[in-house]
């Protein structure tokens, strides 16, 4: 199974990219603004268990970026930090998510949330469904977690951003 | 054939239901707003940002997401929200989320993604922030532009949807 980062890049395709010079320069990341707030998607990690279920398992980072000063870990410790844990059959259907959020000066927050992908509303039960199924349960997860508003809104933002980049992966893997 | 956003009609749909909305997209530099008033209450300001989407897969479907501030007007933070309207291949609004965030209290927001018919799903989001706890607690009582931010969103999704096409 595979994830092209091109592709992903491009299905977000809202999003404009920013400039990544002296921003982390030792990891592949997009870095971008969505409204008026910037984030990093991380290169996504596949991992396939070829000797148990053949299932695969996709590791999403993504960072609200708040820091912008300092350099190294010192830089990233300001920022909020999300990761998606999306499990694949092999046919790319989706059967497990999970959302982590670490909230910047909050203690780090996880939920496995229900993939048990029926018709959402009257759309018929399909890839478009499960998207709209696993992205909206993240979205409205994540949602109850916000401690602090960022003055921005970046933070309220991040919500819909690691919502989308659901649905950019559900798009995007292959098999 | 795919599912678009169309930001100008959208821009007149909200000039025709809010007070003093601007003429156009205004450039932030990064990203763009609009700019209105409540339609009853001329001192209440909102801010709607230029939606960011994602396609679903074989461009069937649509998320389509954007951020409303409320305006408190400085030293005040502003209020925030996230709106996430999702959209089928026959860009038909299938479900919407929406998420208010003040300074230092607790998120609003519904339990549940909302569902329902297209024509339902705006109002039904509304009454899902409005009887969301920490609104019913702090809110519902406001008067200072707060109170309405449900009505708000529902008119940017109730609007949004209707800009939203096939082409």
């Amino acid at each position: 199974m595979n994830l092209s980062y091109h592709g992903l890049m491009e299905r977000l395709n809202g999003y404009e990219e920013t400039d990544t010079m002296n921003d982390l320069i030792d990891s592949k990341h997009f870095r971008f603004k969505s409204q008026d707030s910037d984030y990093r998607l991380y290169d996504p990690v596949l991992k396939t268990y070829k000797e148990t279920d053949g299932t695969t398992l996709c590791t999403v980072d993504l960072d609200h970026v708040r820091g912008g000063s300092g350099s190294g870990l010192d830089m990233l410790s300001e920022d909020d930090r999300a990761t998606l844990k999306l499990t694949f059959l092999p046919d790319c259907t989706l059967t497990k998510a999970e959302v982590h959020y670490s909230e910047h000066g909050q203690s780090p927050v996880m939920e496995i949330l229900d993939v048990a992908v029926g018709a959402v509303g009257e759309l018929t039960p399909g890839p478009v469904a499960a998207a709209i199924s696993v992205g909206g349960a993240v979205f409205n997860w994540m949602a109850g977690k916000l401690v602090e508003a960022s003055d921005d809104g970046g933070r309220t933002t991040f919500v819909a951003v690691v919502a989308n980049v659901v649905n950019a992966v559900v798009a995007e893997i292959r098999q | 054939m795919t599912v678009v956003f169309d930001s100008s009609l959208f821009r007149s749909k909200m000039s025709g239901r809010f007070h003093d909305c601007s003429d156009g997209w205004r450039d932030h530099g990064s990203s763009k707003s609009i700019g209105y008033r409540d339609p009853d209450d001329h001192d209440l300001h909102y801010w709607t940002w230029f939606p960011d989407h994602t396609d679903s897969r074989n461009e069937d479907g649509l998320f389509l997401y954007m951020k409303i501030d409320h305006d408190r007007h400085d030293p005040k933070p502003d209020d925030h929200a996230a709106l996430m309207l999702f959209f089928d291949g026959d860009a038909r609004l299938v479900a919407a989320s929406a998420v208010i965030q003040m300074k230092n209290e607790d998120p609003v927001a519904p339990s549940d993604l909302t569902t329902g018919s297209p024509g339902e799903i705006p109002a039904l989001l509304q009454q899902g922030l409005e009887s969301a706890s920490s609104f019913r607690s702090n809110y519902s009582e406001s008067n200072d532009g707060r109170q309405n931010l449900p009505s708000v969103i529902r008119w940017n999704a109730e609007l949004a949807a209707q800009s939203v096409t096939r082409q």
